[in-house]
């Protein structure tokens, strides 16, 4: 790339320091805390905190309750993400097609980014609901078998049918963005090499978009346990019996209503290696087999 | 598209200024070598120099500096007798036509024209008067208010010069503005170029890497080579006398052919069995360029291939060293061997080792 | 396209109707249940069709809830963050991009980082932080007094602002805009300040709609940094108001009618901005992935 003509260090450091000073602190800062706060015990209503080295370590890795909600949050990751990145795919290489139908669907798949986690929860909890819902009349026929208030499978469904919905837009856009953006000299190539629509679009376009599935299938691995809490916080409040505490769920609960702060920071540094290593571990694993020399 | 002059602009009453350059140097931060190691070269007022080289070979580099775009650290640039090394761009008298033209996309015809004036806070009554000028003297007038995506490629490239004009250079600058274009488009606009720099008589600097371009533009054509000045001279030196292996194998369609031979006794012993003298033994590049090696007598040489071209054919031939020779000869030729043999007078010498021309040592008879 | 209509068209056309029926479904039902009386709802289930007390419900929700004022938050907190992040992500990008700084890379590091680290990720501490937003400088041992920003506006739009998307979105955009208008517009006299101006914020105009898109919408369905940084009612924003209205009445038969015309209404601003600015969104999410 050529080099910009411009050169003013003054004018940079005007327009770089806000934003730097700003992620200082507001993001770095508190992460640095909550990386201290892991090492002090600090009491629920002020006073000294001491030093305890790695007991909170200690404490939180021996709770089974963590291990518990760390396994669900895993479990949701992988529930949620699969199905909110299959189902924007499909939509996605059907909407590619140039149908008519794909004109609605364009407008109308994006419209769920203007309704909140916590909006939709509310709905789906109301949808979901056993006694006036949706699925009353299968509980009509066979009482109990759809009950998200005890039963922590419905539970985790509803959550998982509602992440989808919210996660539809921003995963369809992406897909089809790069569906479209690919030469469609490809589909020519291939329908003389004798290739049928099924063929070309799971031997050509999928193949071919697999840098975008590999982004969205990264921020969505993120963006689930992120988008959880709003949907956990309306419709299942981490229930029943704690079997949709994720961990995000489970440090705002230990934080803000149980007053423990050493905890949910030693917590919250756990959550933050997590997801960063599941970053790592993603681009380590998919990196270097996504990427085409076009 | 004929540029119709009824008076002369105000930019065609100036000329330009020569151009010194001296001892100017560039190493990028973070590269082991030079770009640019050492360049002295002086540039005539008025005149129209093409920078040709291959990617890489400075010439940007060069025009960058020249321009104000990227800092000089070593070395001196004079414009007439202004030092103009530490200079902003905007204070240096001098505008560039880009490559894809660089017009302001948001900007109407007039505006991207005008925009320079604006900065320089030049009076509305007198931008106004020399936008006018300058479109009528390139033929947009009647566009002045469209805007870069509603014109024709040729007009853009108008409008890219027009707005490089209107200041009054005297140092007008061309960084490989005809390389995006087509083929038809790039012939026509090289020749408006060319009328166009008689005109304003500004000194022009004009990067390429297009040997056509810059056979057929330049006044004279440095040759860059590593941040090197190769050879610096009219077009019809630089072809028949070419300074070194480099210009030779760089310019002319199909370029020189390079014969690795060697001097002994005071002879060169040519492909086509003849000899001729040298004052040097040693080991040496033979040039003979494709056109002037005569047909139908001397040494029989196998034919490797024939391209068609129309107008002449271009035959790929194996002398009984093994190396390959071009030749071109006329159109329509059969047969799977020809007879060559080289004039004397067509012949260039190099030396093996610094590829530098050591015409001097053939003792031609 | 290539070949002719197939049965390949219509199953894709299928996909299609049963995604746009799954998105509209949910919204659907929720109008509709609003359009119900509590009574009814609570004897016959979710509602498919039209009743005759939508307004009604619409009117209670304007008068027995806090969510016109919590609306006017979400309002206020979402244009803070969208104009912000603009403003603030379109000057790092631009001394990122053009003003050539030998550790540009490292500034571009530092930014980047947020985007992995969420600040529903990192809530506890960051709450600590905005209690008290002057302890770093208490730490470095400056005599400074204590300001909280919990349960300001400003507070709750900050942790958004502080983050590197609309950074990294519009250095995507920058790069794609050809280095030859700046050295043109230097060639013209133009400073980095003029350039700035006069060439790249006019280009910039459709990528700061969709970015402002974008994060408006953000700001406005944020729930749990919300959640926890208002500490009354009247400074939640709508959302937060909303899911306090499904979840906090457990003594009482839940009034479904009434939470779904909330829901209805919170959503109404967003997804009326969708319907109007479809393309800058959509422009904007596609420029997250360059």
């Amino acid at each position: 790339m050529t080099q910009s003509p411009f050169r003013s260090r003054p004018m940079a450091l005007l327009f770089l320091s806000p934003l730097i000073l700003l992620t200082a602190l507001f993001f770095y800062w508190p992460v640095a805390e909550a990386i201290r706060w892991s090492f002090f015990l600090e009491q629920p209503f002020g006073g000294e905190s001491t030093f305890v080295g790695f007991a909170n370590f200690r404490r939180v890795l021996s709770d089974p309750e963590f291990w518990k909600s760390l396994k669900l949050t895993g479990i949701f990751m992988v529930t949620a993400s699969v199905p909110a990145v299959l189902v924007p795919l499909m939509l996605a290489m059907a909407a590619d097609r140039g149908l008519r139908t794909s004109r609605i669907a364009r407008n109308v798949l994006v419209w769920p980014k203007g309704v909140a986690g916590a909006s939709i929860g509310v709905i789906f909890g109301f949808i979901f609901n056993p006694f006036v819902g949706i699925l009353t009349p299968l509980n009509q026929l066979w009482p109990g078998i759809w009950s998200p208030g005890t039963d922590g499978v419905d539970a985790f469904i509803t959550l998982i049918v509602a992440n989808l919905w919210n996660g539809i837009p921003f995963n369809f856009v992406i897909l089809l963005a790069g569906l479209q953006a690919l030469p469609d000299t490809y589909a020519k190539a291939a329908a003389l090499d004798g290739a049928g629509p099924w063929r070309q679009a799971l031997d050509i376009r999928l193949p071919l978009l697999a840098p975008q599935l590999f982004f969205v299938l990264v921020l969505e691995f993120t963006e689930s346990i992120i988008n959880a809490f709003g949907l956990i916080d309306t419709m299942t409040r981490g229930g029943p019996g704690g079997a949709t505490t994720l961990l995000v769920y489970k440090i705002y609960a230990d934080g803000f209503k149980g007053y423990d702060l050493s905890g949910a920071s030693t917590q919250t540094v756990l959550l933050m290696i997590f997801v960063l290593l599941i970053a790592a571990a993603q681009f380590l694993l998919m990196e270097r087999r996504v990427k085409y020399e076009r | 598209m004929t540029l119709t002059l009824e008076r002369p602009v105000a930019a065609a009453a100036k000329t330009g200024t020569d151009i010194r350059i001296e001892g100017l140097a560039k190493t990028y931060p973070g590269a082991d070598s030079p770009v640019i190691p050492n360049l002295t070269a002086h540039l005539r007022a008025g005149e129209f120099t093409v920078i040709l080289g291959p990617s890489g070979c400075g010439k940007s580099t060069l025009l960058n500096m020249l321009a104000g775009l990227e800092a000089a650290p070593t070395g001196r640039i004079v414009f007439g007798t202004r030092e103009v090394q530490a200079l902003a761009p905007r204070d240096r008298g001098c505008a560039m036509v880009f490559q894809n033209y660089a017009l302001y996309p948001h900007m109407t015809v007039a505006r991207n024209m005008d925009y320079s004036l604006r900065i320089a806070k030049v009076p509305r009554a007198e931008r106004e008067a020399r936008v006018a000028e300058v479109a009528r003297m390139l033929e947009l007038s009647a566009l002045l208010d469209r805007r870069p995506s509603q014109l024709s490629g040729g007009q853009r490239q108008r409008v890219a010069i027009g707005r490089a004009i209107i200041r009054e250079p005297q140092v007008l600058l061309f960084d490989e503005p005809l390389s995006n274009l087509d083929a038809r488009l790039r012939n026509e606009t090289r020749m408006e170029l060319a009328q166009l720099h008689r005109r304003i008589g500004a000194t022009s600097v004009f990067v390429t890497h297009d040997q056509v371009e810059a056979m057929t533009l330049a006044d004279r054509v440095m040759i860059l080579n590593k941040g090197r000045i190769e050879q610096f001279a009219p077009p019809s030196e630089i072809y028949a006398a070419p300074a070194s292996t480099f210009v030779a194998g760089f310019l002319g369609s199909p370029p020189m052919n390079l014969l690795a031979v060697e001097s002994r006794n005071g002879r060169i012993r040519l492909p086509d069995g003849g000899t001729i003298g040298c004052r040097r033994d040693g080991m040496f590049q033979l040039g003979i360029r494709p056109e002037h090696i005569r047909l139908g007598a001397g040494a029989e040489m196998r034919v490797q291939f024939r391209e068609e071209l129309g107008s002449h054919s271009v035959i790929a031939l194996t002398t009984p060293d093994g190396a390959r020779l071009r030749v071109t000869a006329p159109p329509g030729g059969t047969g799977d061997a020809l007879r060559v043999s080289f004039p004397q007078d067509a012949l260039h010498l190099f030396d093996a080792e610094t590829g530098l021309a050591v015409r001097e040592l053939l003792i031609r008879t | 396209m290539i070949e002719t209509r197939t049965s390949f068209d219509r199953i894709c056309m299928g996909i299609l109707w049963l995604g746009i029926l799954f998105i509209l479904a949910p919204l659907w039902i929720a109008l509709m249940t609003a359009s119900h009386s509590a009574v009814d709802v609570m004897r016959s289930g979710l509602a498919w069709y039209p009743g005759p007390h939508l307004v009604e419900n619409v009117i209670r929700v304007f008068t027995d809830t806090r969510i016109p004022v919590q609306m006017f938050n979400s309002l206020v907190v979402a244009l803070m963050t969208a104009v912000g992040i603009c403003i603030l992500s379109f000057c790092t990008a631009f001394a990122l991009v053009f003003l050539n700084l030998r550790f540009g890379w490292l500034v571009f590091a530092t930014i980047f980082g947020t985007i992995l680290l969420p600040v529903d990720i990192r809530v506890v501490p960051t709450y600590q932080v905005m209690s008290n937003i002057m302890e770093p400088f208490a730490a470095l041992g400056l005599p400074v007094s204590q300001i909280s920003l919990v349960n300001t506006h400003i507070g709750l739009a900050l942790p958004a602002i502080a983050h590197g998307t609309g950074t990294f979105m519009l250095r995507q955009f920058f790069r794609t805009v050809p280095m030859d208008l700046a050295r043109a517009a230097r060639m013209d006299g133009a400073g980095a300040l003029r350039f700035m101006w006069d060439v790249l914020l006019p280009l910039s105009r459709p990528a700061l709609a969709a970015l402002f898109v974008l994060m408006f919408l953000g700001g406005w369905t944020n729930y749990l940094w919300p959640l926890v940084a208002s500490s009354t009612a009247d400074m939640q924003t709508a959302v937060v108001g909303l899911a306090r209205l499904a979840t906090d009445g457990d003594s009482r038969a839940p009034d479904f009618p009434l939470m779904m015309a909330a829901a209805s209404t919170v959503s109404l601003i967003p997804l009326t901005l969708i319907a109007v600015l479809q393309r800058f969104l959509v422009r904007g999410m596609a420029l997250t992935e360059k």
